[in-house]
């Protein structure tokens, strides 16, 4: 007998299953989305870590980075030397020279001018010490004029595998494939601005064929030392400066290299945005799941309570229901298991492509799965539990009511509040409104239902939109004026009416040229500290582009900085605060940082972070007058963008010649990760929200068999019955995807915020949502909800009328 | 014009075969039903003829098929084999649609568990009735019906805050305000004490005595004592039908 007693409960449960195998089926859906989001998206950060790990250590990434000064090299074999002469040479297990020589590279082809600033990387074939990772094709050939292409580069501009480049000094290399060394796991681009792999080419050639191309036969000014473990690299580093005082080098040792630092950050720092993200998405389904449970739960209150009038205890009462939970949760979390590996795998997609590893582990992330796990399975049984416990407290005199709608003295909710005055109206045209108030709380239950699924959709929905925003903002502001501008930029400061000054002018196919001045500084205020560009601009000339303002005024021949409105908030100033600005000032033919108080005079709308502009009127206090390392250009009558960029890119003294357009697709470029993994959500989330609307409206209809069987009874045509319940389920729509929508919006700024902090506070986004994106989430929330009922409607027409009415008798 | 069109179709049916529209016929009528492999008889060969303004009282145990025949009469089920009629026209082929305009101007039903529409007032559940019935004024009438079954101090309470009792007057009430002619009842005083079982089969025969044709369904034998007339069913067959043994009782004289 105990042993048949747990049988028999399982299978009554297994029973209760299959009666609802629809909903049942789509509730263990909803939550295998969310776990399997949760797993396959928070696992990225471990991934990328150990990938990292590995490919550095497949590369051989070097230790300790031997730099000279620009301009200066060494004879081929003497920083080699240098360094096997140290103390602690022993410490040393491989070293390997390079030429690294900036250069311009032109990679157009048929089908577009490609113009970029480069490097040259000549690297030593036999080198044991950042090895070339060739993705794709071959290795270049030491005495052929060959190169590899920086991989990202090439699929950024989308360059054909085969092919050549030409680099200064009009030397063509033929392309044999793509590949990357460990520096350049990702480009950060000249003078690490925000130009990335889009704008910034890299090419690696043998060592001998970097010397003749760049005509500095057997030279070399950059070496890599690999440490024995245990090494003491402080000590060697010192070693090896001193060793090679006499040609000016210093030693970095891995976390003076950017992209080391900036990917072992990204890893961790991406990780909170993606873990906030697809924790919000697992609340979303855990939510929706207790909901749709719980309501599955409260439609046995009848039976429970028929088992309680027999004399049954309720802790018995109590298993069968419980065991459904458990059922629902564990297929929902096998389910999870599926929908991980498809979120893992097309995360690992995305990565891939973005990141270009030469080693990739991505295992399945078990242990965050069973985080989820836990989840998934906790909350359909705290969703299972208190609805049981809720019908276990209620008397089996009252369960048993046949009126279990409205044997409850409290079943009516704010329906009395309707009684009077008394509609005159229709009765029918009114019961839809009278049964979402009837009960407060099941309308609550379903509206948070799809609330929660909005919520989801409009936070990732949203934070799509807002960095679109913020593409498009900066487009605007840019191109707000002399739209096809372009920015030259110069090797080196220059007077204005210095030789390449001039000889940029001149270009026949340029139209005007404003030599400007553009330098580095830091603004700050308080404990805050950003990182600035400044550029120098003439706001009473209306020849050339000047920034708009949205606060504040334009310090048109006055003292004044105009910053950018991220700037402004994250120093807490507006238009009229003082800040600090740290500088360059010239000093004799050096420079010196000093820092000034400035005005800030207006705020500009570019969202990103660091551009901060200042009248030329004001030039003096760099004393830097009538000095300019940027040409703004625009082209001459007839004369279009590409012929300007080939014709000044071949100039000396000229460094890269960039459309201003170019900026937002850089921009984009930058946050290609993000939106990539937004869209992944952004998929996840709509199916999510589908679900949810679906079967929180399919319930509310269930839950609404008898009252249609009666309205049937009485001759009420399908259509008319229908119509009642569409309205109904319309109104309880709109109120869970208002509800939506609101907490959406403050999961969105938080997302923001987060993202802004955390991953690239650059960049200043304001919390957006498109009349499309709105669009998408009303059809969601409210059209999918809504025609819900009509889907059902041929279960509608084949409703047992006697049946239903005396289901519950 | 779809009601009147429909309510002179009646007529004309009703003229056709010289019927009222409260009467009902049944001929060899059998239901069965396809339970897996095995076939269910609910009702066989069954033969009823009731005239408009009578209290029929359908008897037996559950499961000879009383609910069957009351469902068949009430156009909620069509009869495998047989004819029924209703104020002369036959329903037993009807089309979905027709029988969906039977149940609006031709039969109304009074549940056991009442099915009152827990959103809805008192008034409101009666309106409804009047409302899908295509009455002119259904709120007027909603009032008028709920003050003759005693309700007229209840009007916009809700159905639970009424007694069982008050409920099932106001399904009663809201069957007559269809003003239809045929009124069925399954187990209306199922789920009600004695006393206010007593008190809704006074009002079940009120509505008989003023024309309407009232069939209660019950396996009860003592309401049947208030019947005028007794049909008793057994495994889907007609086993007895005429008055009640001993003749009609007074309201008063039952017991149960």
């Amino acid at each position: 007998m105990s042993a048949r007693r747990p049988r028999l409960l399982l299978r009554w449960s297994w029973r209760d299953l299959r009666r609802r195998w629809g909903l049942v089926v789509l509730t263990a859906v909803i939550i295998a989305v969310g776990t399997g989001t949760f797993a396959g998206l928070g696992g990225t950060s471990a991934w990328r870590l150990r990938s990292q790990d590995a490919s550095y250590a497949a590369l051989r990434y070097h230790d300790l980075r031997v730099r000279l000064p620009s301009n200066v090299d060494a004879p081929e074999g003497k920083l080699a030397a240098g360094i096997d002469s140290i103390a602690d040479a022993d410490q040393i297990s491989a070293t390997a020279e390079r030429l690294i020589v900036p250069t311009q590279v032109d990679a157009s082809t048929d089908r577009a001018t490609v113009l970029v600033p480069g490097e040259i990387v000549g690297l030593d074939p036999d080198a044991t010490v950042d090895l070339l990772h060739v993705a794709s094709g071959r290795a270049a050939k030491p005495g052929e004029d060959e190169a590899v292409l920086e991989a990202k580069f090439v699929e950024a501009r989308d360059l054909p595998l085969t092919g050549s480049v030409e680099v200064s000094g009009g030397r063509r290399l033929r392309i044999t494939g793509t590949g990357f060394t460990p520096e350049y796991f990702q480009v950060l681009g000249s003078a690490q601005q925000i130009t990335g792999a889009y704008g910034f080419a890299v090419v690696f050639v043998p060592l001998s064929t970097a010397q003749s191309v760049t005509g500095k036969p057997g030279r070399v000014n950059d070496a890599v030392i690999r440490l024995r473990e245990g090494a003491d690299q402080a000590a060697v580093a010192k070693q090896v400066e001193a060793a090679l005082a006499d040609y000016g080098a210093t030693v970095e040792t891995r976390s003076d290299d950017a992209v080391h630092r900036s990917l072992y950050a990204d890893a961790r720092n991406d990780d909170k945005t993606w873990t906030a993200l697809s924790l919000l998405i697992l609340l979303g389904a855990s939510f929706a799941a207790f909901n749709l449970v719980s309501r599955m739960v409260e439609a046995e209150r009848h039976e429970i309570g028929v088992a309680m009038a027999l004399g049954a205890p309720p802790s018995k009462l109590a298993v069968r229901p419980l065991l459904v939970g458990l059922q629902i949760s564990v297929m929902g979390v096998v389910f999870g298991l599926i929908v991980g590996s498809f979120a893992g795998a097309a995360m690992r997609g995305l990565l891939v492509s973005i990141l270009p590893l030469p080693v990739w582990l991505t295992p399945f992330p078990t242990g965050r799965y069973l985080e989820a796990a836990m989840l998934g399975i906790a909350l359909p049984m705290l969703a299972t539990a208190i609805p049981v416990r809720r019908a276990l407290r209620v008397e089996p005199v009252d369960a048993l009511r046949s009126q279990s709608m409205g044997g409850h003295r409290r079943a009516a909710g704010l329906a009395p509040r309707l009684a009077r005055p008394r509609h005159r109206g229709r009765v029918v045209a009114t019961m839809p409104f009278r049964n979402v108030v009837r009960n407060p709380r099941r309308t609550l239950l379903t509206a948070l239902g799809i609330a929660a699924s909005i919520t989801t959709l409009v936070a990732v929905l949203g934070m799509l939109d807002s960095f679109s925003a913020a593409f498009a903002r900066s487009d605007a502001e840019v191109g707000r004026t002399h739209g096809d501008r372009l920015e030259v930029s110069l090797a080196n400061y220059q007077a204005e009416d210095s030789e390449v000054v001039r000889a940029i002018a001149s270009s026949p196919v340029v139209g005007t040229a404003t030599p400007q001045l553009r330098i580095g500084g830091t603004l700050s205020r308080g404990g805050s500290e950003v990182d600035t560009l400044l550029d120098v601009v003439d706001f009473s000339s209306d020849r050339s582009w000047t920034p708009s303002v949205s606060k504040g005024s334009v310090p048109s021949g006055k003292p004044g900085l105009v910053i950018s409105e991220t700037a402004a908030a994250n120093l807490h100033v507006g238009p009229g605060d003082e800040v600090t600005l740290e500088h360059p000032v010239r000093e004799g033919a050096s420079y010196r940082m000093v820092r000034s108080q400035m005005v800030v005079a207006g705020i500009h709308p570019n969202p990103l972070r660091f551009y901060t502009y200042i009248d030329v009127s004001q030039v003096g206090i760099f004393d830097l007058k009538g000095i300019a390392n940027v040409v703004i250009v625009e082209p001459a009558p007839g004369a279009s963008s590409t012929e300007v960029q080939k014709a000044l890119f071949v100039k000396d003294g000229v460094t890269s010649v960039q459309e201003v357009a170019v900026l937002g697709r850089l921009l984009e470029d930058r946050l290609a990760e993000f939106t990539g993994i937004l869209r992944i959500l952004e998929g996840f989330g709509l199916v999510l929200a589908l679900l949810i609307s679906l079967n929180s409206a399919t319930l509310t209809m269930e839950e609404r068999r008898r009252e249609q069987a009666t309205m049937f009874a009485f001759g009420l045509p399908v259509r008319t019955v229908l119509r009642t319940i569409v309205v109904e389920t319309f109104l309880m729509a709109v109120l869970g995807t208002l509800l939506g929508i609101g907490a959406g919006y403050v999961a969105l700024r938080w997302l923001l915020s987060m993202f802004t902090t955390n991953t690239f506070p650059e960049l200043g986004l304001v919390p957006t949502i498109t009349p499309g994106s709105l669009l998408v989430i009303v059809i969601l929330g409210v059209g999918v909800a809504t025609l819900a009922p009509v889907l059902a409607v041929r279960r509608l027409l084949r409703t047992d009328i006697p049946s239903t009415l005396r289901v519950l008798e | 014009m779809q009601i009147r069109r429909y309510r002179d179709d009646v007529q004309m049916h009703a003229q056709q075969s010289e019927g009222r529209d409260g009467d009902i016929e049944l001929r060899e009528v059998a239901k069965r039903y396809q339970v897996g492999d095995v076939t269910v008889t609910a009702l066989e060969e069954v033969d009823l003829e009731i005239e408009a303004g009578s209290f029929v009282v359908i008897l037996g145990p559950s499961g000879s098929g009383k609910t069957t025949l009351l469902n068949l009469i009430g156009a909620l089920d069509s009869p495998t084999e047989g004819r029924v009629t209703i104020g002369g026209r036959d329903i037993s082929e009807a089309s979905r649609p027709e029988r969906f305009e039977i149940r609006r101007h031709a039969v109304s039903f009074v549940f056991q568990s009442f099915n009152l529409f827990p959103g809805l007032t008192a008034v409101e559940n009666v309106a409804f009735g009047a409302e899908v019935a295509g009455c002119g004024d259904p709120w007027a009438l909603a009032e008028e019906v709920l003050g003759r079954v005693g309700l007229e101090g209840r009007l916009d309470h809700f159905p639970h805050q009424m007694s069982g009792g008050e409920q099932q007057r106001v399904a009663i009430a809201r069957a007559l305000a269809t003003e239809n002619p045929v009124l069925l009842a399954d187990e209306p005083t199922g789920e009600l004490d004695f006393r206010t079982g007593v008190q809704i089969l006074e009002l079940l025969r009120e509505q008989a005595a003023s024309g309407k044709t009232v069939l209660v369904v019950t396996h009860n034998r003592e309401i049947s004592r208030v019947a005028d007339r007794v049909v008793e069913l057994s495994s889907g067959h007609i086993v007895s039908d005429g008055p009640p043994v001993g003749g009609v009782a007074a309201i008063e004289d039952l017991r149960w």
